[in-house]
């Protein structure tokens, strides 16, 4: 992957956008660090009487229906759902890479197998499963991350695979092998390094997909508990209170989770276009 | 290989996927802790009485014969029964199905035209003031989730503006459905020429629709307009242009080439949403499929839970073979 400084410097001239992405994705990284420790209030403890308390300079975003300061609860937040959606995207990817690369350098019979196994995980109900699986096996943070893993498996797979496959058949792989060069030794230098691109790139995209995955799960209930700050059960408690007037305890978490989705989405369609020779 | 071994191939591969996908299902429900025999019995229930339904439902016999029952039943089309409905799980999906599949077709058609024309304008006229708006779309609608779009357009259309029915069913309270033909309340009021009943479904299904459609087609709009502009650097598309040819008929050409990318993208959004518009169906008390499975879900209805997981994703894997299919025959340069 060509990530230099000058490509860099480039993309900076020619693309703001992707550099508002790559700020924003900045940002959450630090809150997931410092968050819990600059938020004004304790996320995780109502103030007793303060329930519901429009935004004011006390409570910058105002509180919620348990009386938890949604601001402190917005900075907090990204801490557990970064935590949820990198673990889960790692995961995806370190099972992801090594089956693409069988998939693709040993063709026939294992590579259709692999890939027809991809189209049954592909093809289960992301959501009910996830739910299902949540619900049943208790309401952690890490179960939600085996199931982001899983469901995005197949996707790099692929990906990994079709990356292959253009590779194998390129000159300098065909001039490795005539010299002799063993299959692990051209995977593991020649192949994996050329494929690893597109992965990377995509791995922003699953991050911000990941998010609205737990987002949906924490509205229906099989999310992260309670007292956990999280964006998304935030929106989804507070939805409630949309109807009677109260917006801010949905509408302010509401907006930073759709801030941090479509940062991730804008730096990951920005590298994806970086590491895609065809489209530089 | 010809197309016909290769379609072959693939029919011949989807005996064991399906097979897979219940075996993955089989062990998913086996996984799942507390003893299924005692929630059927009750907690009242005697020693004798939860040993007899242990042995009725074959959750006495060893794990490898329960599997092979398991198999022979779905093979029959039987999912068992459900613990909530106390009625056959395949009658309760075949019952909730049509509900689900009219509202995500209807939805899916709104994307498919909304997306497909805008994405095609945006690749003839890019860097336009209609292409930023257009991308920037693409862009938001998709990084709010869609139960944050339902919520927001209830509250404000029916809410505030009342201009939609309540988010309660499919059809107004006080109607009685049409009488089952297809499922599907349009074209059953349709048929029975029941027209105040088709007009309540048309009032009811249009928010939900509505929203599924415009978050979905976001990533249908991206395709499109990525696969019409890689169309027009292509050299027939120069050829045609030096022909002297009406841009009607170069823009034609040109999404005549993209049209498969997008029709597959809409394809594989159709499987997900089966299962994915479960928060739409909440929200609308749709009485759908997604409803029923956290229905299910909640009250650990295991059954109806691996009922549905089967169903949906062995239709989705219905709709991926179609896609490629498809593929196959509409694009000559494809040789499998």
């Amino acid at each position: 992957m060509n990530l230099d400084g000058r490509h860099l410097r480039y993309l900076i001239k020619t693309r703001p956008v992707a550099l508002g992405g790559a700020v924003i994705v900045a940002v959450a990284l630090l809150l997931a660090m410092i968050g819990p420790l600059i938020a004004p209030y304790d996320p995780t403890t109502a103030i007793p009487g303060d329930q519901l308390q429009p935004p004011s300079l006390r409570h910058l975003m105002g509180t919620d229906g348990n009386g938890m300061d949604v601001f402190s609860r917005v900075i907090a937040s990204p801490r557990t759902d970064l935590t949820i959606a990198i673990l889960g995207t790692l995961g995806a990817i370190a099972v992801g890479i090594p089956l693409g690369l069988v998939a693709g350098y040993y063709r026939g019979f294992l590579s259709e197998l692999l890939m027809r196994v991809s189209d049954i995980v592909q093809s289960f109900p992301v959501f009910i499963l996830g739910m299902a699986l949540v619900v049943v096996t208790g309401q952690e943070i890490r179960n939600v991350v085996y199931v982001v893993a899983i469901v995005n498996c197949p996707i790099y797979v692929r990906l990994v695979r079709g990356q292959v496959l253009f590779l194998r058949e390129r000159p300098f792989i065909e001039a490795a092998r005539v010299l002799g060069a063993r299959d692990s030794w051209l995977i593991r230098e020649h192949i994996f390094p050329n494929a690893i691109g597109p992965v990377v790139a995509n791995a922003s995209i699953t991050i911000g997909w990941a998010i609205l995955l737990t987002a949906g799960l924490s509205f229906i209930g099989a999310g992260v508990r309670v007292p956990t700050p999280e964006k998304r059960q935030a929106i989804a408690v507070g939805a409630k209170n949309i109807y009677t007037g109260e917006w801010w305890p949905s509408v302010f978490p509401g907006v930073a989770l759709a801030l941090t989705v479509l940062g991730f989405a804008l730096l990951g369609e920005a590298m994806v276009q970086m590491t895609d020779s065809t489209r530089r | 290989m010809t197309a016909g071994r290769y379609i072959i191939r693939r029919l011949l591969f989807l005996v064991p996927q399906v097979l897979g996908v219940t075996t993955i299902v089989f062990i998913l429900i086996r996984l799942l802790p507390g003893d299924p025999a005692y929630l059927v019995a009750g907690s009242l229930a005697t020693k004798d009485v939860i040993a007899s339904i242990r042995e009725q439902m074959g959750l006495d016999r060893p794990i490898w014969d329960q599997y092979l029952i398991y198999l022979g039943h779905v093979a029959r089309g039987d999912l068992g029964k459900s613990w909530l409905t106390s009625s056959q799980v395949t009658e309760d999906i075949l019952q909730r199905l049509p509900a689900t599949l009219e509202l995500i077709t209807l939805a899916l058609i709104l994307a498919f035209s909304i997306a497909l024309p805008l994405g095609m304008l945006t690749a003839l006229r890019p860097g336009t003031v209609i292409d930023r708006i257009a991308s920037a779309y693409g862009m938001l609608a998709g990084a709010m989730p869609d139960f944050w779009w339902a919520l927001f357009l209830v509250f404000l259309l029916f809410g505030q503006l009342h201009v939609v029915p309540a988010p309660i069913g499919r059809i107004d309270l006080a109607l009685l459905p049409p009488p089952q033909v297809t499922g599907f309340y349009t074209i059953d009021s349709i048929l029975s020429g029941d027209w105040p009943v088709f007009w309540s479904t048309l009032a009811h299904l249009a928010l939900p629709a509505f929203t599924l459609a415009f978050v979905y087609a976001g990533p249908i709009l991206k395709m499109a307009r990525s696969t019409v502009s890689q169309a027009l650097l292509g050299n027939f598309i120069q050829y045609a242009r030096a022909s002297g040819l009406p841009r009607r008929i170069v823009a034609w050409y040109a999404l005549r080439n993209a049209l498969l990318p997008v029709i597959t993208m809409t394809g594989i959004t159709y499987g997900y949403l089966l299962g994915g518009a479960v928060l739409i169906e909440q929200i609308f008390a749709w009485g759908g499929l997604g409803q029923y499975a956290v229905q299910a879900i909640t009250s650990s209805d295991y059954m109806a839970v691996s009922g549905v997981v089967l169903v949906t994703t062995v239709f989705s894997l219905l709709v991926y073979l179609a896609v490629d299919l498809l593929y196959l025959a509409v694009d000559p340069r494809i040789r499998y």
